[in-house]
């Protein structure tokens, strides 16, 4: 995989205001990279600069080997930027708008007569049109003015738009903000369905969560350094890392109180917490017991109709995890389930975020 | 894109095989050296056309402008105007020469003064209006993009700025030139009197043309500049007024007051009596090009001189103090000075707008 995006040492200031540091980032061609930071914490300009809007204080960005600085031609060729407003011309038909772009791109009318004068209007780019509209799903669409569509249809608008010249890299800036949570999952299937066509997609978002899913690298960005840069479960062992601990939850049938002193007094482990949980009463007592073969013999002791849960937070590797194990099953307890706990994204977003904020 | 047109028919006036085979190589290349000089010139206005006709710009801004109710309303309303003016003017001249009993003997009013006035008056308000139309289609075109955002969209496209610039300022005259073309009736009403040449019209109309031609500019320009359609639009205007009507004002005031005498229908324009010759030059000069920076002051003087005259291009004019025989100047008529010093002004303007929008894009 060859790289499509490079950044390097990328600078932007606003008189005094630095809206990015020294900023460097490599894509790889065909990825799915999620620029995730705060507002204002210098996506925008970051993709404004690979959008060749704004000229970089200092530093360089290339995008497929055209420098932004010096062939900003180049660099448009190959992007389609969809920045985070709409941008849409309401006296106009999602045909003309499609239309429009695409002439703007230099696409010809026909291909066969291109740059000829006099011939009809319509005869060629209406062929990319109707594919473009059908890939978003707006051909039923096809002659109602931009501004009868709704933000969802908007935004798939404009990212078709972004599309008419067939660019390798996609920069979409905010592609999911204010979005209702079925137009944000069409945009998401289209995400996916470009990537298969090869695309690379740069985007941003200030929800962490919202992107990790369909997202193959994210970079964390806040106050304008890049903070973390990688896969999610490569940002997600770092968040480990940073935290030192990990979590498991445990389940018992019953004997809590012995089981969180038991765990209180073991070596590693810093916190236990309980939670409570009622089971299901319609599901009846002796199923849930059978169906946990080592719950057999001491089912009868607890009451059967609540199991409880322990959220333990320990240091250490994977040999100090089965330890825990090995304590509970020893003392005998009901252990029901016994199961490590990922670090929550957002968790690892806050903690990496706030870190550099104090 | 030239080459490619070019060996495009190359490629069709000779086959491969016809080329490979016969034609020796320096034939070949006497033979495209010749024809390449007017091919090239006709494939680059081909080039010229396609390219304004294939500018996405005026066809989306003509798409933009002609749909809906206000183009319609606005070319009513312009129509309305005119003929309202028209029909009031001629109702005053015939009034006006039974009143004054002109017209004892022939009954009536003379046709060819009654042609003149009505062609005059139409003439001045057409250019009026055209004065104050032209910068309101053109001064918000590129400010309400910034607004509206699209700007940016359209800066990452491959679309050139000279295309963004002068689709907006294209399309804008096309409707003034609509505008222009509508008012031909009430025009050719003047017409059926008589006493109306040619050249006159002619050379109206390119007044006209090129008045909306600067008219848009400025507009084009000051919202190149401004980040707010409003801003835009108010500064726009303010400048257009001041270069209109302001600035003959303020002249003739200030001539009024240092002492010189206009008289506009003498032949030479000032009558000085205590100046040395070459001051008096100086100043008929000096003038004569005032005269020339106003529209409606170019059209006035045009045709006072070319009665005066006798001469819609060249003239001289005499001038003389106490001490020496009188000296000859030569003058050229005020459109010819207008409406090549708005062209080059337009131009200037047009290539600043450019300049000015790619050096945005950072």
């Amino acid at each position: 995989m060859a790289t499509i995006i490079e950044i390097q040492n990328l600078t932007h200031r606003y008189g005094r205001l630095t809206a990015v540091n020294e900023l460097s980032l490599k894509i790889e061609e065909g990825s799915i990279f999620g620029f995730i930071g705060p507002n204002g914490a210098g996506k925008t300009t970051t993709m404004r600069i690979l959008a060749t809007l704004l000229r970089p204080t200092s530093g360089e960005a290339w995008v497929g080997g055209c420098s932004v600085r010096k062939d900003p031609r180049g660099v448009r060729k190959q992007i389609g930027y969809m920045p985070d407003f709409f941008g849409v011309y309401n006296e106009m038909k999602v045909w003309e708008y499609l239309d429009f772009f695409a002439a703007c791109y230099d696409i010809p009318v026909d291909a066969r007569r291109a740059h000829r004068p006099f011939v009809p209007l319509r005869a060629g780019r209406a062929a990319l049109v109707d594919d473009l509209l059908e890939l978003v799903d707006l051909t039923h669409r096809r002659d109602d003015y931009v501004d009868s569509l709704s933000r969802g249809m908007k935004q798939r608008l404009c990212l078709a738009r972004t599309l008419a010249h067939d660019p390798k890299v996609l920069i979409l800036d905010e592609p999911a903000s204010g979005l209702d949570p079925r137009a944000r999952i069409e945009i998401r299937e289209l995400l996916r369905e470009l990537q298969a066509m090869d695309k690379t997609i740069f985007l941003s978002s200030h929800i962490l969560l919202e992107v990790a899913e369909i997202c193959t690298m994210i970079g964390i960005i806040e106050a304008g350094n890049l903070v973390t840069c990688g896969s999610i479960e490569e940002i997600q062992a770092a968040g480990r890392r940073r935290r030192h601990t990990r979590r498991v939850q445990v389940t018992l049938a019953g004997r809590s109180e012995e089981a969180m002193s038991l765990l209180q007094s073991s070596p590693n482990v810093i916190d236990v917490t309980l939670t409570e949980r009622r089971v299901d009463k319609g599901l009846p007592p002796e199923r849930l017991v059978r169906s946990q073969p080592q719950g057999e013999q001491v089912g009868k002791q607890a009451p059967q109709d609540r199991a409880f849960e322990l959220i333990v937070d320990f240091i250490g590797d994977d040999l100090a995890q089965t330890a825990i194990l090995t304590r509970l099953i020893q003392a005998g307890l009901p252990v029901l389930s016994f199961r490590e706990i990922e670090v929550e994204l957002e968790d690892v977003f806050m903690q990496v975020t706030k870190g550099i904020a104090s | 894109m030239t080459e490619n047109g070019e060996t495009g028919k190359t490629g069709t006036a000779r086959t491969p095989d016809d080329q490979q085979a016969h034609a020796p190589a320096h034939e070949g290349i006497d033979r495209r050296t010749e024809q390449s000089f007017v091919r090239r010139a006709v494939s680059r206005l081909a080039h010229l056309v396609s390219r304004t006709w294939y500018n996405p710009i005026v066809l989306k801004e003509i798409r933009g402008r002609m749909r809906g109710w206000r183009a319609t309303a606005v070319l009513t309303v312009h129509l309305v105007v005119l003929s309202c003016f028209a029909s009031l003017i001629y109702f005053t001249v015939v009034e006006s020469a039974q009143s004054t009993g002109r017209g004892a003997v022939g009954a009536g009013v003379q046709p060819a003064v009654a042609g003149q006035t009505l062609f005059y008056s139409s003439y001045m308000l057409l250019l009026t209006l055209v004065v104050f139309l032209s910068p309101a289609f053109t001064a918000g075109t590129i400010s309400g993009e910034r607004e509206r955002k699209t700007l940016d969209l359209l800066i990452t496209t491959l679309l050139p700025t000279r295309s963004l610039v002068l689709g907006k300022l294209t399309s804008a005259l096309a409707y003034i030139v609509l505008l222009i073309l509508a008012a031909l009736p009430v025009h050719s009403l003047a017409l059926m009197f008589g006493g109306i040449i040619l050249s006159e019209v002619i050379i109206g109309t390119l007044i006209l043309l090129v008045t909306a031609l600067i008219a848009g500019s400025i507009g084009i320009f000051v919202s190149s500049i401004m980040k707010s359609s409003i801003a835009s639009t108010v500064l726009t205007y303010a400048t257009i007024l001041l270069t209109a009507m302001g600035l003959p004002i303020v002249l003739f005031i200030l001539l009024s007051f240092s002492g010189f005498v206009v008289n506009p229908s003498a032949t030479s324009g000032l009558l000085v009596n205590n100046l040395n010759w070459v001051w008096q030059a100086v100043l008929i000069y000096v003038l004569g090009f005032l005269i020339c920076t106003n529209p409606f002051a170019t059209a006035v003087a045009t045709k006072l001189l070319e009665q005066e005259k006798n001469s819609l291009f060249y003239f001289t004019t005499q001038v003389s103090d106490r001490s020496s025989v009188p000296h000859t100047l030569p003058l050229i008529s005020p459109w010819i000075v207008y409406v090549t010093l708005y062209l080059a002004v337009s131009a200037l303007l047009i290539t600043l707008s450019i300049l000015i929008l790619r050096h945005k894009r950072g």
